[in-house]
């Protein structure tokens, strides 16, 4: 076929709606984590002194930072819907670089506490470890599935950055929730048995994006 | 690339209408988009008919995702950024598929010696005939028996630049005889 004849077949084609803008579908996908959220944490069940842990403003800045991140991710990962990101580059990149900003507060709090009195990061460890990463990958699943059914309206050019996102917001959005339920528990742990899986899915989440993202 | 104010607006104005259901409008916009990748793939692509597919691929994304531009903001990084996208791709399926080609060594030997067929043999006499006796002898060591300028200079008592600028002005004569 030349392309003539391909600019023929293609007018005589009906036409799809419009996207909405990006504010519609952050709007929207956020309520749902929200609402999400709230179930899974009344599932899972808060820490009975969460109020006094409150008070740490180290777990509040933590808290925080996996809130941003969670926020981050799904604009991220809405401005991925269009091919040319809706002329905002910037959005794109913001989830990752506060992700491993995150990443390095947090291990460099580690280190630091380490060099001043390592028994502070061994303490409060919990007995579970690995199942920590499960909670949070199975938690995960259903808003990182709503994120993909999201991104797949649209037609991105990122599919890489598109599914790292998806499964970021959703798994930094299991990590809030399962950070109230331990909110007992050692940097130490959360570090290795929160955050480090939290990358470690996002990668995934990467490859299974560039899979399942294609137009 | 870059492009006047009105060109810009009537390819926004003409895609405007061709989601707004005008099929006459919605054919031109295209066409424009054709003829822009035509000029901008022309020196990334040499070969005609692999350009011309690259443009239909890029055409067809652009009909795919034609949902996910409203019309308001710049035509132009919207295109591009899909044209890049398939760009990408094809680069990529291209040199996958050739540098993965190797060639077996015995192939390089087996390749036939254009100076054994007849044919070749009178083309090659036919063009040494439009040069002098010096010039036919420099070329017929340098490019049929190997030899290399030095080698050649110091047979036929020369310097090697000397051998060097004879060549290069009898394969000059031979070309236009030849009128490449």
């Amino acid at each position: 076929m030349n392309t003539e004849e391909l600019i023929k077949k293609l007018s005589k084609e009906q036409n799809k709606n419009i996207l909405q803008a990006p504010s519609y579908y952050i709007k929207n996908l956020s309520i749902l984590m929200l609402i999400y959220a709230i179930f899974m944490a009344v599932v899972a069940g808060v820490h009975k002194n969460i109020f006094s842990y409150l008070q740490n403003p180290f777990l509040i800045a933590e808290l925080t930072g996996l809130i941003f991140i969670t926020i981050f991710s799904i604009v991220g990962g809405v401005f991925s819907l269009y091919p040319d990101n809706f002329q905002n580059n910037s959005k794109i990149s913001r989830p990752i670089k506060s992700f491993l900003g995150f990443l390095m507060i947090i291990m460099t709090y580690c280190g630091y506490e380490f060099i001043k009195e390592a028994e502070i990061l061994f303490r409060h460890l919990p007995s579970h470890n690995i199942e920590c990463s499960l909670s949070i990958m199975g938690m995960s699943v259903l808003p990182s599935a709503l994120m993909f059914f999201i991104i797949n309206k649209g037609a991105t050019t990122n599919s890489l950055s598109a599914g790292f996102y998806s499964v970021l917001a959703s798994s930094a959005l299991s990590g809030f929730i399962l950070r109230l339920a331990e909110a007992d528990a050692s940097l130490f742990h959360v570090l290795i048995w929160h955050y480090i899986p939290i990358f470690l899915f996002s990668t995934c989440g990467a490859f299974l994006g560039k899979w399942l993202l294609k137009w | 690339m870059s492009f006047s104010k009105e060109v810009l607006h009537n390819l926004q104005d003409l895609y405007k209408r061709g989601i707004a259901g005008d099929e006459t409008a919605y054919s031109e916009f295209l066409q424009k988009i054709s003829k822009i990748l035509e000029q901008n793939l022309a020196g990334k692509i040499t070969n005609p008919s692999e350009r011309q597919d690259i443009i239909q691929e890029i055409l067809i994304s652009i009909h795919k995702a034609r949902h996910t531009y409203d019309g308001e903001r710049p035509i132009m990084p919207w295109i591009n950024a899909i044209a890049k996208f398939r760009l990408t791709d094809y680069f990529r399926k291209y040199y996958a598929v050739h540098n993965d080609k190797m060639t077996d060594i015995d192939d390089i030997y087996n390749l036939p010696s254009v100076t054994n067929d007849k044919n070749h043999a009178n083309i090659i006499e036919e063009a040494l005939c439009h040069v002098g006796d010096r010039e036919k002898t420099i070329l017929t060591l340098i490019h049929i028996e190997g030899y290399s300028c030095k080698e050649t200079g110091d047979k036929l008592n020369l310097k090697e630049n000397a051998v060097k600028v004879i060549a290069h002005r009898a394969i000059k004569k031979i070309r236009e005889n030849f009128k490449l």
